[in-house]
C-alpha cells in the first residue's frame, strides 16, 4: 500500500529554504504555566526592559557599537545610549535563540561573543557582546521571554516506539508525573517546505481535536532543527496488527 | 470499534477537517484487550475545508481512496466515508474490498469493479451489516450514505458510546445482560 504522490496544494508562498518556526512555549508547574506549549501569549513580560551595549556587523564584515534594548517582546537596537530612533526593531514572538561560538574583531582588537536570534521564516540577527557574561545573561533574558524551555528537562526518553517519515517516535516519562507519553519527532532539515506546511496542519488538527476516540495532544516542543510533538501513549499496537494477532476473526458484534 | 472510529471522523468533520488517510494502519488502539478503544493517528493528509469547498489533490493510500479522488475529481468530506466502508469491511473480512498486488489493477478495480462479499467469512455476517458497507462504498460519492445516516444505521442500533471514556455500552446486550441476571435470581429464590 503506497501513499499517493502529488502535492497540489499551491496556497502556501513559502520559498526555498524556509523553516517555519514557533514559539515552543513550555506551561512550568509553578502556577503561571500554560497546559500546552505554543498556545500561550507571552505578553507577560510587558514591563520589563533589559539593556546593553552590543556590536552589529555591517555589510563590510566591521563591528559597529549599538545600544540593544528589550522592551516587551520586542528587541531594539539604537546607535547609542539615549537616541531616541532605532535603527533595528524584531518582535521576538515565535523566534528562537542560539549561542554561536566566538569571533574575533580586528577593529575592536577582542573576541566578541555572539547571540544569534532566528526571526522566522528564514531570517536571522545576531547581537555580538564584548564579554562572554554579558552573552549568557543576553541569552537567559532573550530565552525567557521566547518562553524556552527544554524538553529533555521535562521528558525522560525510554524505547523507541516506530519510526515515521522525518523521524523516531518514542516512549518517554513525564520526570515529575512519570506520565507515559510518546513523543513524535520531526526532522524538519529532512524535509521540503511544502511537507513542513503539512506538517504544522497536522499539529493544528492535533489542536484543536479533543476526543476520546482521537489521540490526544500533551504537549510540543520546537526547535530550529526539530518538532517534538508529545502524544498520548497508546499500548496497543495499530488496528491492523490487533485484527491480525486475532487472526483476522473478530465478532460482527466487536467490530461493531 | 467502528462506531467509535465514525464518530471521531464526525467530529473531525464538523470543525472542516478532512482526514483523508483513514486506514487500519492510522488506527491506533488503547491497549491489546477486548475492551481496547480505537483512537485516530496520522493527521499527516488532513485539511481543512469549507461545508461547500472541494479538495482535488491526490491524497490517500491505495486500497482505501476514493474512487472520485483516483478520477482526480475535486472531492469533499464523503471521501472519507469511502475509507470508513473499507476498514469496517477489512476489520470483518481482514482483506480490503478493492486490493491488488498491482497498483494499476488496485486503481481499476476501485474504479470498475462491483462491491463483493465472497470470501467465506462474510457468511456469519448479518446483511444489514452488508447494506451499510454497501451504502458506504458507492462510487458515486453523491449517492454515497452521510455520515449522520451512517451512524443512525440500524447496524448501529442500540450502540451507546461513553462521551468521556469512548468506551462502548451496548444498552441492547446490557439490558439482556439485566433480564438473564433477573431470571437467575428468580430461580435462587
Amino acid at each position: 500500500m503506497l501513499n499517493l504522490q502529488g502535492i497540489g496544494d499551491t496556497t502556501s508562498n513559502l520559498s526555498n529554504n524556509i523553516e517555519d518556526y514557533s514559539p515552543s512555549k513550555k506551561g512550568e508547574d509553578n502556577g503561571q504555566s500554560q497546559a500546552i506549549a505554543g498556545f500561550g501569549d507571552i505578553g507577560q513580560h510587558n514591563d520589563m526592559i533589559f539593556e546593553s551595549e552590543c556590536l552589529l556587523k555591517t555589510k563590510t564584515d566591521r563591528y559597529k557599537p549599538h545600544w540593544a534594548c528589550i522592551t516587551g517582546n520586542e528587541l531594539y537596537c539604537y546607535r547609542y545610549k539615549g537616541d531616541v530612533d532605532h535603527r533595528v526593531m524584531h518582535s521576538l514572538v515565535g523566534t528562537f535563540i542560539k549561542e554561536i561560538p566566538p569571533e574575533h574583531s580586528n577593529s575592536e582588537n577582542c573576541d566578541l561573543y555572539p547571540v544569534k536570534v532566528m526571526l522566522p521564516p528564514n531570517k536571522s540577527r545576531i547581537l555580538y557582546f564584548k564579554s562572554q557574561k554579558i552573552q549568557l545573561e543576553w541569552i537567559e533574558q532573550l530565552k525567557s521571554i521566547v518562553g524556552y524551555s527544554n524538553l529533555f528537562d521535562f521528558y525522560h526518553f525510554e524505547d523507541n516506539l516506530g519510526k515515521g517519515q522525518f523521524g523516531l517516535v518514542k516512549l518517554a516519562s513525564h520526570k515529575k508525573t512519570g506520565q507515559k507519553v510518546a513523543i513524535k519527532t520531526v526532522h524538519k532539515k529532512d524535509m521540503k517546505p511544502i511537507e513542513i506546511y503539512q506538517q504544522r496542519r497536522e499539529i493544528d488538527v492535533l489542536k484543536m481535536s479533543q476526543h476520546p476516540n482521537i489521540v490526544g495532544l500533551i504537549d510540543l516542543f520546537e526547535n530550529s532543527d526539530y518538532y517534538y510533538i508529545v502524544l498520548e501513549y497508546m499500548q496497543g499496537k495499530d488496528m491492523f496488527d490487533y485484527i491480525q494477532i486475532r487472526n483476522f476473526k473478530l465478532t460482527e458484534q466487536r467490530v461493531k | 470499534m467502528a462506531y467509535q472510529i465514525g464518530i471521531a471522523i464526525k467530529y473531525l468533520h464538523s470543525y472542516g477537517i478532512v482526514h483523508r488517510d483513514l486506514k487500519l494502519e492510522n488506527v491506533m488502539m488503547s491497549d491489546n484487550t477486548e475492551a481496547s478503544v480505537p483512537k485516530l493517528v496520522d493527521f499527516g493528509l488532513a485539511k481543512m475545508i469549507g461545508p461547500n469547498e472541494k479538495a482535488d489533490e491526490p491524497f490517500g493510500t491505495l486500497g482505501y481512496v476514493a474512487p472520485e479522488v483516483l478520477r482526480k475529481e475535486p472531492y469533499s468530506f464523503s471521501c472519507d466515508l469511502w475509507s470508513y466502508g473499507c476498514i469496517i469491511y477489512a476489520l470483518l473480512s481482514g482483506s480490503l474490498p478493492f486490493d491488488h498486488e498491482s497498483q494499476k489493477e488496485t486503481i481499476r478495480m476501485t474504479l470498475d469493479n462491483k462491491l463483493e462479499f465472497d470470501l467465506p467469512s462474510w457468511n456469519n455476517v448479518s446483511e444489514t451489516c452488508k447494506s451499510l458497507i454497501k451504502s458506504l462504498l458507492d462510487k458515486d460519492p453523491q449517492k454515497r450514505i452521510t455520515l449522520e445516516a451512517a451512524l443512525n444505521h440500524d447496524w448501529f442500533r442500540g450502540i451507546d458510546i461513553n462521551a468521556t471514556t469512548g468506551l462502548v455500552q451496548n444498552t441492547e446486550a446490557r439490558n439482556q445482560f439485566k433480564t438473564k441476571k433477573l431470571h437467575l435470581s428468580e430461580h435462587i429464590d
